[in-house]
């Protein structure tokens, strides 16, 4: 008996995990598309300002030069990675698309200006760090106001 | 005097020990999500941590037996295979997470990619774990673990809104732009951090290794109920920290380099310098003693010979099953998985094996054979069993949760 209800006890949980992870693989409709675009927009805003927080750091002389390097690299790696992740998204309809010409234009200045900072802070050009870390701000503002938009 | 010193130097390596790459993940992850909302289940995990961990150190220093040596001998191979198999792949998950902790913390100080490191890194911890005696490892890791004391003084240093981080912390709810789902799969992670179950393999094999006896239990447990309970509160400030600093501006946490941020904005360089010491201890040092744990647990089961008490040569099996696991450690992390990531899978798959490795513990300190007049109270019991049930729930949920999340997204 005992092992009879241990089989059954795994069966169902394997079954129920399949499951799961049946419906999670299916592709869905303008929902499944606008959360995918959130968790992009969020994505970027974190990398932009992340990068914004390092840059002013930098900018008053409290951020070890290899920390910097390092963590605007990662930075620059996830700004890249939304960017990816939704672009390999399938479009379901033109409320979808029309997101995404909103958002891909953000995502793509998000990298840059990732990018910006990084090259900025390399070259060790103090006035244009400060630029950059001031437009990031901008920036920030816009993908936040998108994420709290469509979320 | 000396006594004061052996318990004091127990209780700061404890501390300093308590951390590893789960807890500064998940801690700085949920802190900068959920602000304080998620602060009960460090309680609720470290509570749990100390009832246990005090149970098999108990086992250790009276039957001089690591408790996994007795849980075949109790619950029978079969049952003993299960949990071995299930404990020693998720430490061994746990190893490489911890290994690319080190290789990511050393890769923020030279700002070289962390997978170069990884291989050194590996060398480097598997020659200290073959060379240095136990004793001087645990002290001389856990000691400068405490460097990461600098997130409390981070924490002051930022001025936080005290009222608005209590007021947090007295919300087991989510925040309205998150869903019941992700609070869910984020309170196990956190709760899998403070129970992971390598620091039980390590506590009770390491009462073995240093030889405890009934007269270690006063030490076993100012270890365990105060080290433990004041190295939550290092993963509480690293919580708070990513609170204060990331949660306002809506930014996730998703390296380690974001760990260290809110140290480097209240405290500048030399707190930014002293952060990455720490991450570089609490890493390394986790990694000496899940590299340890894998081999603890096989060993036992199979009843070789095991532990640095011995040579090498007369531990060979012991130290094969090290090496190998150091091995596929490093193999796993230069398929270039992100250490943070296997970070957080780690944490949902202990969560699942939490049973297997806290319901033996229960059982065989309650066996009057192997513990005589120092089996669990009631109160033990009761906790435990209350805790036991926990931990089947949070077992059963972590899955479907990280199923339906994708992850915690």
């Amino acid at each position: 008996v005992s092992r009879k209800l241990t089989v059954t006890i795994v069966s169902v949980g394997m079954v129920v995990i399949a499951a799961l992870g049946l419906l999670s693989c299916v592709p869905g409709g303008y929902d499944s598309y606008r959360q995918a675009a959130v968790e992009a927009a969020r994505q970027s805003m974190g990398s932009v300002r992340t990068a914004q927080l390092i840059g002013q750091v930098t900018l008053a002389g409290q951020a070890l030069p290899p920390y910097a390097s390092r963590a605007l690299t990662d930075a620059l790696g996830r700004a890249s990675s939304a960017m990816a992740d939704l672009t390999a998204q399938a479009i379901p309809d033109d409320r979808s698309r029309s997101l995404r010409d909103q958002l891909v234009p953000l995502l793509s200045t998000a990298t840059g200006r990732v990018g910006d900072i990084q090259s900025a802070l390399s070259a060790g050009e103090q006035e244009n760090l400060r630029e950059q870390v001031r437009t990031a701000a901008a920036l920030g503002h816009q993908l936040n106001s998108f994420v709290r938009r469509y979320q | 005097v000396k006594k004061i010193f052996a318990v004091a130097l127990g209780v700061l390596t404890a501390i300093g020990g308590f951390v590893d790459i789960g807890d500064l993940v998940a801690n700085s992850e949920t802190g900068a999500r959920f602000g304080m909302r998620l602060a009960w289940v460090v309680v609720v995990g470290v509570v749990g941590i100390c009832v246990f961990a005090e149970m098999s150190g108990r086992v250790a220093a009276i039957s001089h037996r690591p408790v996994f040596d007795l849980v075949r001998e109790r619950l029978g191979p079969r049952i003993a295979m299960v949990n071995i198999v299930g404990s020693y792949l998720v430490t061994l998950m746990t190893l490489a997470a911890e290994i690319g902790g080190v290789a990511l913390a050393v890769s923020l100080a030279t700002s070289v990619s962390y997978l170069l490191w990884v291989p050194i890194a590996a060398f480097v911890i598997w020659v200290v774990l073959w060379r240095v005696k136990f004793e001087a490892l645990e002290q001389v890791f856990g000691l400068l673990g405490l460097a990461l004391v600098v997130f409390v003084v981070a924490l002051i240093q930022l001025h936080p809104d005290w009222h608005l981080l209590a007021a947090q912390a007295g919300t087991p709810a989510p925040p309205p732009d998150e869903s019941w789902w992700t609070y869910g799969y984020f309170g196990v992670s956190l709760f899998a951090a403070a129970l992971t179950p390598y620091e039980v393999f390590f506590f009770s094999s390491g009462a073995v290794e240093e030889r405890w006896t009934r007269k270690d239990l006063a030490l076993s447990r100012a270890n365990v109920f105060v080290g433990f309970p004041l190295g939550g509160l290092l993963s509480l400030s690293i919580m708070a920290c990513a609170a204060v600093v990331f949660e306002p501006l809506n930014i996730g946490v998703d390296d380690l380099a974001q760990v260290a941020l809110p140290t480097a904005l209240s405290l500048g360089k030399v707190g930014l310098a002293v952060v990455i010491l720490g991450f570089f201890a609490a890493t390394f040092g986790a990694a000496l003693e899940t590299g340890l744990s894998a081999g603890y647990t096989v060993a036992q089961y199979f009843g070789w010979t095991w532990g640095k008490r011995y040579r090498p040569r007369q531990a060979a099996r012991f130290h094969t099953v090290v090496i190998v696991s150091f091995l596929l450690g490093i193999a796993f992390l230069l398929t270039s998985v992100d250490p943070v990531q296997l970070t957080e899978y780690s944490l949902v798959f202990s969560a699942v094996v939490l049973p297997l490795t806290y319901l033996p513990i229960l059982v065989v300190a309650n066996d009057r054979e192997y513990l005589g007049d120092q089996v669990n109270g009631r109160f033990t019991n009761f906790l435990g069993v209350a805790y036991l049930v926990v931990i089947v729930v949070v077992a059963i949920a972590a899955i479907p949760l990280m199923i339906i999340t994708g992850g915690g997204q």
